[in-house]
């Protein structure tokens, strides 16, 4: 439905070239944008003015490429990438460059299997995996997956810092991930 | 909750300031884990205070209405590139009427250039440039001080005349370019230096008084100029005349007319010609087979403008051509080799219609060459019979006691080469060689000539041994 929105917006300034339907279209996701830019870039206001040169940007590439299927992935494409072209411009060897390419070089386009559905099936691999797991990240991830505790709550129940609720999430699934990888070759 | 209510700001915030149920939390951070792009951004976020963030977003939000607006702006820009463009226009066009006023100024200048190139005089002073510079000055401080002595009006139409004549000035110093090659002093083509007065009313009227009247660039007459870019020399004289034979009164076409070293003509079919001249020099004509003759304008002029030339007593030799060759032993021509011959082969191929019939035999004491063909020169051996016999007498190796010969039949090429030597009659076989190899190896043989052309010929040589 969103999409749909999107799309209709997206149709409307490439035949106007107004740019009040290119606000409306970019309106939603500013925030995002933002916080992309802001974890990427690390500093406030070169994060405001990424987040002005992503639309200025967008006003281009919209009109010079085909529509993109799913605006929203695109965006977030578009951002990370000015952000990795700004990193390099200001200093191609420098921590946030790096770091920040490594980054997305770890997250890639997968979707954890964990993520995939909404209701979370335990395969076997799965769950063979989820055993060899340490025991703190498998229990965070088993209140947040399966009890679906927030991670406030999770934070709480096991004594814990909301951010290490977060790592140990975020640990748990590439283990699993790097488990279940192995499985399959194997 | 929606997807848009998820990620809405206010949501965002709201779970920021822990002020979500824990439900919603939950909802949130189960979103993250499926949308990269939230998840990205709310580690972003863990960079600011939640008030910092509602800042940031309020800000935010402005500048994308004030970027979006802009184009009502920029409707308005339109006009502005349009009253620009007219602006550009007129100013152009000021500048167009204001260069083309001073335009005719040049023009009119231009003209007086061309009536004063035509005129006709020599000899005139040559004003050099540091001069016509001096004069310039002179003429400008002049000027100056009439300014300031002038009313307001005028100063400005004497600025624009000046610039005119330095104008004027320029060109000038251009053709000086062209000429410096030619002429003593580098000239001006001073166009009449202008006198401009305060009178002066209009720009476009100047009134040209020759200060000096130094003109069109005369060139010292060094020679004649053969240069383009020179203004064309109007020339003192122009002969015309026809040049004939003293005796038969036969035009000489071709004949060549000089009255310098580069000023030349050439007479027509009938022997006419023109030539422009400088002044009363002496004019040289030249024809083959006639004595070259010079003669001055006025005595062309007083012979009813006919020149004659004399038969040149030197008679030209008939052209005999006779094959000559370089004989490659002795390295000398051997065209005189025919020293042994009889008159008659002396004079055939000395003189032109002269040809001997030969006798059939040429003979010395121990060899005897023998002729077939009836050609008007024979075939010989270099140096002649009576050397050939003595090399023979040299060279052989075999003296029979009894004088023994040997009869050969030789063919001679036309560059002289031996093609065959066949033994027609002998007594003795070794004798036989030996008479092979001393003519393979003996001097070479002059080829028999036909109206002077070699030409391959048998002969019969017998060689008496002793």
């Amino acid at each position: 439905m969103e999409q749909q929105k999107d799309d209709i917006l997206i149709e409307k300034y490439k035949q106007t070239q107004d740019l009040e339907y290119l606000g409306s279209l970019y309106h939603p996701y500013m925030p995002l944008v933002y916080g992309v830019c802001l974890k990427y870039l690390k500093d406030r206001a070169q994060a405001q003015d990424a987040v002005m040169d992503i639309f200025e940007k967008l006003a281009v590439e919209l009109i010079k490429h085909n529509t993109p299927d799913v605006f929203k992935t695109w965006l977030y494409v578009v951002a990370k990438n000015f952000c990795l072209m700004k990193l390099r411009h200001d200093g191609s060897e420098s921590n946030a460059f790096k770091k920040m390419s490594a980054e997305i070089m770890d997250n890639g386009f997968s979707v954890h299997p964990l993520d995939e559905n909404e209701a979370v099936d335990l395969s076997p691999a799965l769950k063979n995996c989820m055993e060899k797991l340490k025991e703190r990240q498998r229990i965070s991830i088993e209140l947040f997956y399966y009890k679906k505790l927030c991670y406030k709550e999770i934070a709480d129940s096991l004594n814990i810092p909301e951010k290490k609720v977060k790592s140990d999430i975020q640990n748990g699934k590439r283990n699993l991930k790097l488990c279940l990888e192995s499985l399959s070759n194997a | 909750m929606s997807k848009t209510s998820i990620n809405s700001r206010k949501n965002l915030l709201n779970y920021l300031r822990n002020k979500l149920s824990n439900k919603d939390r939950y909802t949130l951070e189960k979103e993250l884990t499926k949308d990269p792009f939230l998840e990205d951004a709310m580690d972003g976020f863990a960079q600011l205070s939640a008030d910092e963030l509602e800042n940031d977003l309020a800000a935010l939000q402005n500048a994308l209405e004030n970027k979006v607006k802009k184009p009502k702006s920029r409707r308005l820009l339109p006009y502005f590139k349009i009253a620009a463009g007219i602006a550009i226009i007129i100013g152009i066009g000021s500048l167009i009427i204001y260069l083309n006023t001073s335009e005719i100024a040049k023009k009119e200048l231009a003209e007086n250039i061309e009536i004063s190139k035509d005129s006709d005089s020599l000899n005139q002073r040559m004003v050099p440039v540091e001069q016509a510079r001096r004069l310039l000055d002179e003429m400008s401080e002049e000027e100056d001080s009439q300014q300031i002595a002038a009313a307001a009006t005028p100063k400005t139409k004497q600025k624009e005349s000046k610039t005119i004549i330095k104008k004027v000035i320029s060109i000038s110093e251009v053709y000086e370019n062209e000429e410096t090659m030619l002429y003593d002093e580098e000239l001006v083509l001073v166009e009449d230096i202008v006198k401009v007065s305060a009178k002066d009313a209009e720009v476009g009227m100047i009134e040209i008084e020759p200060i000096a009247r130094q003109t069109t660039a005369q060139p010292a007459v060094v020679g004649y100029s053969t240069m383009s870019s020179a203004p064309k020399i109007e020339l003192a004289f122009t002969i015309q005349g026809t040049i004939v034979d003293a005796d038969t009164k036969e035009p000489l076409p071709g004949a060549n007319i000089i009255s310098h070293s580069n000023n030349g003509t050439v007479a027509d079919v009938d022997g006419n010609f023109n030539l422009n001249i400088v002044d009363d020099t002496m004019i040289q004509i030249a024809y083959i087979g006639y004595d070259t003759k010079k003669i001055s304008l006025t005595d062309i002029q007083q012979n009813n403008n006919t020149i004659e030339l004399e038969v040149n007593n030197v008679a030209l030799n008939e052209v005999v051509i006779v094959n000559s060759r370089i004989n490659k032993k002795q390295n000398t021509k051997t065209t005189a080799a025919r020293s042994e011959a009889s008159i008659d082969t002396q004079l055939s191929g000395r003189v032109a219609g002269v040809s001997v019939k030969k006798s059939k035999t040429s003979k010395v004491k121990w060899v005897e060459i023998s002729y077939h063909e009836n050609y008007e020169i024979h075939c010989a051996p270099v140096g002649g019979l009576r050397k050939f016999e003595k090399y023979i007498k040299k060279n052989t190796r075999i003296k029979p006691e009894t004088p023994k010969s040997v009869s050969l039949e030789l063919v001679v090429e036309t560059f002289g080469l031996l093609s065959e030597i066949r033994v027609t009659k002998s007594s003795d076989d070794t004798l036989s060689e030996e008479a092979i190899r001393l003519v393979r190896e003996g001097p070479e043989w002059e080829p028999a000539l036909i109206n002077n052309i070699a030409k391959q010929e048998k002969v019969t040589l017998s060689i008496t041994f002793h």
